[in-house]
């Protein structure tokens, strides 16, 4: 938890200001800065008035300025270099950079220390100042510009793989075009401390800028913003399912701007111990340096909210389904401004959780910020106030001097290829296959079908509180009053793998959604088939089998089966099918080594794309390893044989039975469920109902709508952001199960190792395979861990202590207090609190 | 208990009282509607009784309680901001930002439409029998620094009361407590996973959230790592029952608990479970008349069970050799791990860290950087005028964008004198040249007028509840915006007109303010109970989602309004008909006014076309727009 302690993260105010035409100007610099200044409430101040969070300008490059200043060093610069704006502590940082450079054609003009007023810093930013210098670079030989930026970034990722270890060591910029200025100064103090925007000379012709507020005390200089190309404002929600994502997206990346090699070199797109706007700036620079159209790639990234627009334009709506076939969005409130030199732009994210608002002046200059008012403009020389609506970009075309709004990008996109073609042609839906389906009826008995109820704990309580409700009212049910029982590690009845995890959730730094009101930013639209690469276009990119729901009928399940079956008409190599059993007779630890290993060899040397784990081979030799653990670990390693991207993973499984246990098998990475026992047990309580087709159809949608509130409450709108996301805590798991399947998962208390949840899982099994349980044939286990039933699950609000809480307030006599106190303080290990005595 | 702590036993005479024990309990937040007055008031008047402070919860509270044993101390400002108003907060000794709650965090809540009885929905500011939702999100906080600003607020409307923020449990609650620390909160709340509700799905119960101990010592250790432990106090809640918890608990980093279940159990509750059905048998979570009759708790009772738990304390205190429970805050050297095979397997002794720095609250308040000596000194000029509104005062000043929650400062004075009455209209004339900053007239009392020659930001009218605010400009009308998001959330009354257009969810839970604006973006009348909203241009997709009063009319001129109604509770109506001839007539008086005090020439235009012009209007409100009234039970 230590660790725990120091993290943070972080939100701000932000914006650009641009000259349209793209005429540098130093009043555009002061400009800038006075509006960043006049957002500092927006950001964290101390008491001494300058220390905060950090605040910066990513500035075109000040050509004059920087001319001038070379001259009086007695250097020319050529007309094409670049900067690298760096932070270090050591000077053999500098050997590397030269190294690194040298060995990529690219000679250093000169080295020039930037001039800094330390008087701006507060004490705790004098501390942790490194020292500030800019390398000027100009390429070896005659070189295309593109080639020369890629070899600029391709030197940058090496240097710092290279000083990866040197927590302080950072290049806040290193391009042809802009230079950053930042660091952890107030934005009334910038100036003051880097003198050079002070000089009249420093003209430039536009600038996103930014203010920090982090949650902890504790702000780095490397953290200010903007990064490379991008100031955010907001907060990714699905970062770590889309940093995953990344790295699954890299083993099939082919670059035109970069041999194979070189991407090797390149391969950790995402600067480990960043923050997650980082990471956002990261992956949008990767794109845009590998050719990616500036705008595609930030609409790929943040994408407008298309699944449920019909009233957006259908060739739009279409751009947008394509992207979504190698992007999940990078979700969350996000107002993020960003730039590559010839671009400059804003984008708001697909539900308007962040404010942004633009003016357009007479002197032919945009400005956008999070506010209005940061620049005092006489009322008469506003051409245009405006706002960016949820999920809206605008942008400038700096070469052309011309501003782009929303529906001129969106124009711009939706013509670049056939989507709309492209995705007829090769996208399929199951549904459009379901009616010819054969499936076998699906109450299909498989045996035993009372002892899996009982293994998967489905009890006579979790049919009569949750899935007779969910068939009933067609959602998940409402309860009252709170969780009274164990955590699942200290239960001593049989609790679900599943229980060990809770829901993350939003609060402060971002929102969660409504699921119900809002639902026309949300989605759970799920696709199969490999992931092609994210470098280039073409109608393969639109090949996906698709449905709108995650957990899946009987006859999609069948179908899916069917394009994945060779000899089936349907097969297609792209969804060939491998289906594994998780049964396991001992030694859980090694049995779930054997099957992974086992898997990922099919994959790789036998074409397997969707990979079907399956638990129905349960029987009275047979345990299951905990689907959950599966999939996570599975997940895990097809990353690291870097064979993600190539699959998909679906479960047939007894231990999904309401939206919580469907929902952590999609946060681990599996893409779809087929919960055989569930569909089993709601025909079974319908048994004789003639629609019976219909009530699983609904119960599928109450399982829809309950997996969009789980997501929903961590602001997340769409199912493949939330996938990989692992949002969730594990409490008493050993640190070897959370990193070896839930890695990215926070571990808490670590506790219960493979051999004790191997134990537990052997009790469970001996117990639901006992034939005459509880004296009778084919009973289920009572259950009591909704609400108390004597003799099951312990509740702290048991029927005993409530009558001697009410006894003793009514007397207040201490006799009757002491009855609560035996009650409550002797109940022995129920609550974390109950493991600690007072010292004795 | 011999303790041998680092400490000798001393005699219990020497630790404090328990009137300073009962200073750091209350009862946990539970509205006035999904408990019964009976219970509400029971546990206010006891918690007053012996000092402690009781929490009304979500639901605002009869002003009739204000300044009386029955007053809460703690008012909460949640989500629905249901009955938030300038009298509201002003009566409050704490001020509760519920950002999430223990039993369904990330979510927001429902009130049946059953448990809406006629003082429920006067208290809300709603009507009876309709069901009343509260949002997942606070939408004036998606945001670190708009948590910022909304604490800003509370202290301005309200400078004497300690604002709190409640968070709950998980996995890096101590960062978002460090950030709401700098955010300038007072108190920090942790709750456990395990805290109740009136109404929740099920898995959300039992699946989201952690364990108070976690958070607790996550956010009792970053806050100290962060040096930041002494701006704040911490309180905890989650099944604490007995002085033995508490003790832990104080240990573990908590100055103060709260108790909700205990309390409610105290009071009568056999946990039934049916707090969402308004069946409670004993009349503890019911609006029914024949339930709350059941109803058998009483104040003593539960001051015989806090004395009970206080008086464990004060022996445990005096087991360890300690005066006072401020001494044992976060000195988790008292603690040792139980002897034990099972305890052995988990990691419990790397729980008890030890960082330097204080353990407690060190300052009165967490004071913001930003003192607002602007509306300061404004005060100064209009405090006779506020003491006696018989001289009414016209001001022409200068406002900038730093000069945020403007108006609120006042407004508070107002409230503070003259409660929700506030002043006579048109008392207080504020005429403000230049860009307003956030919140601009936030809980706005009656008998101010601010007129803006400029525009506003965000949350314009926030909490509203009277008085009038004008923004208009040289450059205004439906092609510019002079607004930002979520305008008029959760205001109770008053008028807001812009002569632009403003941003996303606009009049978001209004449930009394009258307003017209030249355009939105998406999401308007969001979750609105009441009120007007006239928009004279484009609005944004998804119209009225959740609106379950009030009415809105949309000047639809390009013809493709239609479209962007949610037509999940409302409908849109033309109303150039009979039938609407009072909503008609409404609507022109108010355009009128808008058009005298903005100069909008799109007003002016449909007004001077009225029997043209109203065709293009449509009329969003409820289905079946009269209100279903409380069907009563039981064959009564």
């Amino acid at each position: 938890m230590q660790d725990l302690f120091t993290s943070f993260k972080d939100n701000c105010g932000f914006g650009l200001l641009a000259s349209i035409d793209n005429t540098p100007s130093h009043k555009n610099l002061e400009d800038a800065v006075t509006a960043l200044s006049r957002m500092m409430h927006r950001g964290a101040v101390a008491a001494d008035g300058k220390t905060g969070d950090g605040a910066g300008l990513l500035l075109s490059l000040p050509k004059s300025f920087f001319d001038k200043d070379a001259k009086a060093q007695g250097i020319e610069l050529p007309e094409i270099y670049a900067v690298a704006m760096v932070f270090s502590n050591n000077d053999s940082d500098f050997d590397v950079i030269n190294k690194v450079c040298e060995n990529n054609d690219l000679k250093i003009l000169y080295t020039r220390t930037v001039p800094i007023d330390t008087n701006a810093l507060g004490e705790q930013a004098l501390a942790s100042l490194p020292t500030i210098k800019q390398v000027f670079v100009a390429p070896k030989g005659a070189v295309a510009a593109n080639r020369f930026e890629a070899l600029v970034y391709l030197s940058r990722k090496e240097i710092e793989s290279e000083l990866m270890h040197d927590k302080t060591f950072y290049i806040p910029s290193f391009s042809t075009s802009v230079v950053s200025y930042k660091g952890l100064v107030m934005p009334t103090h910038i100036k003051e401390f880097y003198k050079d925007l002070g000089n009249p000379d420093f003209e430039i012709s536009f600038c996103l800028f930014h203010q920090r507020f982090s949650t902890n005390t504790l702000p780095e200089w490397k953290l200010a913003q903007p990064f490379r190309m991008i100031a955010h404002n907001g907060e990714i929600n699905s970062v770590t399912a889309n940093r995953f994502n990344v790295v699954a997206k890299m083993a099939s990346a082919k670059s035109d701007v970069f041999t194979d090699e070189e991407m090797n070199r390149l391969k950790d797109v995402i600067q480990k111990d960043m923050s997650d706007s980082a990471s956002l700036d990261n992956f949008m620079e990767f794109l845009r340096v590998n050719g990616v159209d500036f705008f595609k790639a930030a609409r790929s990234l943040i994408p407008a909210p298309w699944h449920n627009a019909p009233h957006m334009d259908s060739d739009l709506r279409a751009f947008y389904e394509y992207a979504s076939t190698c992007f999940e969005p990078w979700d969350g409130p996000a107002a993020v401004s960003m730039t590559d030199g010839r671009y400059i732009g804003c984008v708001i994210d697909r539900n308007g959780l962040r404010p942004s608002k633009y003016i357009r002046t007479t002197d032919n200059r945009l400005l956008i910020s999070s506010e209005y008012g940061v620049l005092q403009i006489p009322e008469e020389d506003i051409v245009e106030r405006g706002r960016l609506q949820s999920g809206e970009m605008m942008g400038i075309d700096l070469k052309h001097g011309k501003v782009l709004k929303s529906t001129d990008i969106d124009d711009y996109l939706k013509a670049a290829h056939p989507y709309d073609k492209w995705l007829c042609e090769n996208m399929s839906y199951l549904q459009e296959h379901v009616p010819t389906a054969e499936v076998k009826k699906t109450s299909i008995q498989y045996g035993n079908m009372e002892e899996r109820q009982r293994y998967f704990n489905f009890t006579l309580e979790v049919m009569r509180e949750i899935i007779k409700p969910m068939i009933a009212e067609g959602k998940e049910t409402t309860g009252a009053m709170g969780d009274d029982t164990p955590i699942a590690a200290f239960s001593n009845e049989q609790r679900n793998f599943t229980d060990f995890f809770k829901q993350k959730f939003a609060q402060v730094t971002n929102p969660p959604i409504d699921p119900i009101r809002e639902k026309t930013v949300m989605s759970l639209n799920t696709g199969f088939g490999e992931r092609q690469n994210i470098l280039s276009d073409g109608p393969e990119h639109a090949k996906r089998l698709k449905t709108v729901l995650p957990v899946m009928s009987a006859e999609k399940f069948c179908i899916l089966q069917e394009f994945g079956t060779q000899g089936s008409e349907k097969y297609d190599p792209s969804y060939k099918v491998g289906s594994y059993a998780t049964t396991y007779k001992s030694d859980l630890k090694k049995s779930l080594d054997v099957l992974v290993a086992k898997i990922i060899v099919e994959v790789r040397d036998h074409g397997i794309r969707t990979i079907i784990l399956d638990d129905r081979e349960l029987d009275a030799d047979n345990k299951v390893i905990p689907m959950l653990m599966v999939v996570g670990r599975l997940s895990q390693e097809l990353l690291v044989a870097e064979l993600r991207s190539l699959t998909s993973i679906v479960v047939v499984t007894g231990e999904v039975f309401d939206p919580h246990s469907a929902a952590t098998m999609l946060s681990f990475g599996a893409v779809a469920i087929f919960p055989y026992l569930l569909y089993y047990t709601v025909e079974e309580l319908e048994e004789g109902s003639d629609e019976i087709k219909a009530t699983l159809k609904r119960f599928r949608r109450a399982m829809g709508a309950g997996l969009m509130k789980i997501m929903s409450k961590m602001g997340i709108s769409t199912i493949s952001s939330y996938r990989n996301s692992r949002l969730f805590d594990v409490i008493g798991l050993s640190s070897d199960i959370v990193e070896e399947c839930f890695d990215g998962t926070y571990g808490l208390l670590n506790g219960l190792g493979y051999e004790d949840i191997d134990a537990r899982l052997a009790a469970n099994h001996k117990r639901a395979f006992t034939s005459d349980f509880d004296g009778q044939k084919n009973a289920l286990y009572k259950g009591g861990y909704y609400k108390y039933k004597k003799g099951e699950e312990f509740h702290d609000f048991s029927r005993p202590t409530i009558l001697a809480i009410q006894k003793c307030a009514e007397t207040g006599s201490k006799e009757d207090y002491a009855h609560v106190q035996k009650l409550v303080n002797h109940r022995d290990k129920k609550f974390i609190r109950d493991f600690y005595e007072l010292k004795e | 208990m011999n303790s041998k702590s680092d400490r000798k036993s001393i005699s219990i005479d020497e630790v404090e009282p328990l009137s300073e024990i009962f200073k750091r309990f209350s009862t946990a937040a539970m509205s006035m509607g999904s408990i019964s007055q009976e219970a509400h008031e029971t546990l206010a008047v006891a918690m007053n009784t012996i000092g402690g402070k009781s929490n009304s919860g979500e639901g605002g509270e009869n002003p009739e309680r204000y300044g009386t044993q029955k007053n809460s101390a703690i008012k909460q400002v949640a989500s629905g901001r249901f009955g938030v108003t300038p009298e509201y907060l002003r009566s409050a000794k704490e001020l509760q930002i519920k950002v999430a709650q223990g039993a369904k965090p990330g979510e927001g809540g429902q009130l049946p439409g059953s448990k809406v009885s006629p003082l429920i929905a006067s208290l809300r500011f709603t009507k009876p029998g309709v069901t009343l939702i509260s949002p997942p999100p606070h939408h004036d906080i998606y945001s670190i620094e708009d948590l910022a600003q909304l604490i800003y607020d509370l202290k301005q409307i309200n400078p004497h009361a300690k604002v709190a923020v409640k968070l709950v449990s998980t996995a890096g609650v101590g960062t978002i407590a460090a950030g709401v620390a700098k955010a300038y909160a007072d108190k920090i709340i942790i709750s456990g996973s395990d805290g109740g509700t009136g109404a929740a799905p099920i898995g959300s119960i039992r699946f989201a959230g952690n364990p108070w101990e976690l958070g607790l010592i996550e956010a009792h250790n970053a806050l100290k790592a962060n040096n930041l432990r002494g701006q704040v106090t911490l309180e905890t809640d989650g099944g604490l029952k007995t002085g033995l918890d508490v003790v832990k608990a104080a240990i573990l980093g908590a100055e103060q608990y709260a108790f909700g279940t205990g309390a409610l159990v105290i009071v009568g509750c056999v946990m039934l479970r049916v707090c969402h059905l308004n069946t409670c048998a004993v009349g503890v979570a019911t609006q029914d008349p024949h339930l709350r009759k059941k109803f058998t708790g009483n104040v003593q009772k539960v001051i015989n069970y806090f004395t009970l738990m206080a008086g464990e304390v004060r022996e445990i205190l005096a087991e360890l050799g300690y005066k006072s429970l401020e001494e044992i805050v976060g000195k988790n050297h008292l603690l040792d791990v139980i002897d034990d095979d099972f305890a052995r397997k988990f990691n419990f002794a790397e729980l008890l860290y030890k960082l330097d720095g204080v353990n407690t609250c060190q300052v009165p308040f967490n004071e913001p950087y930003d003192q607002n000596e602007y509306e300061k000194e404004l005060i100064k000029e209009l405090m006779p005028t506020i003491k006696d509104p018989s001289t009414p005062i016209v001001l022409n000043k200068e406002i900038s964008n730093l000069n945020r929650s403007f108006a609120t400062r006042i407004s508070g004075e107002i409230a503070a004198i003259h409660g929700n009455a506030g002043l006579p209209d048109g008392s207080i004339t504020l005429n403000m040249k230049g860009t307003a900053g956030q919140s601009l007239g936030a809980f706005m009392s009656k008998g101010i007028h601010i007129n803006i020659d400029g525009a506003g930001n965000d949350y314009i009218g926030k909490g509203m509840h009277g008085g009038q605010i004008v923004i208009s400009s040289s450059k205004a009308g439906h092609e510019f915006a002079l607004g930002g998001n979520t305008c008029l959330y959760g205001a109770t009354g008053g008028t807001l007109y812009v002569h632009g257009q403003v941003g996303e969810r606009f009049g978001v839970r209004n449930s009394g303010a009258t307003t017209v604006v030249e355009g939105t973006g998406d999401h308007p009348c969001e979750y609105m109970t009441g009120g007007m909203v006239v928009i004279l241009g484009n609005t944004g997709v998804n119209f009225g989602a959740g609106m379950t009063g009030g009415k809105a009319f949309v000047y639809d001129e390009e013809g493709n309004f239609y479209e962007k109604v949610n037509p999940e509770l409302v409908e849109a109506l033309r109303i150039d008909t009979d039938e609407w001839d009072t909503e008609m007539f409404e609507l022109k008086a108010l355009l009128k006014d808008y058009a005298v005090k903005t100069g909008s020439k799109r007003a002016l235009h449909i007004l001077e076309k009225f029997r043209t012009e109203i065709r293009k209007f449509w009329m969003v409100a409820p289905r079946g727009i009269k209100p279903t009234i409380v069907a009563d039970k039981k064959g009564e």
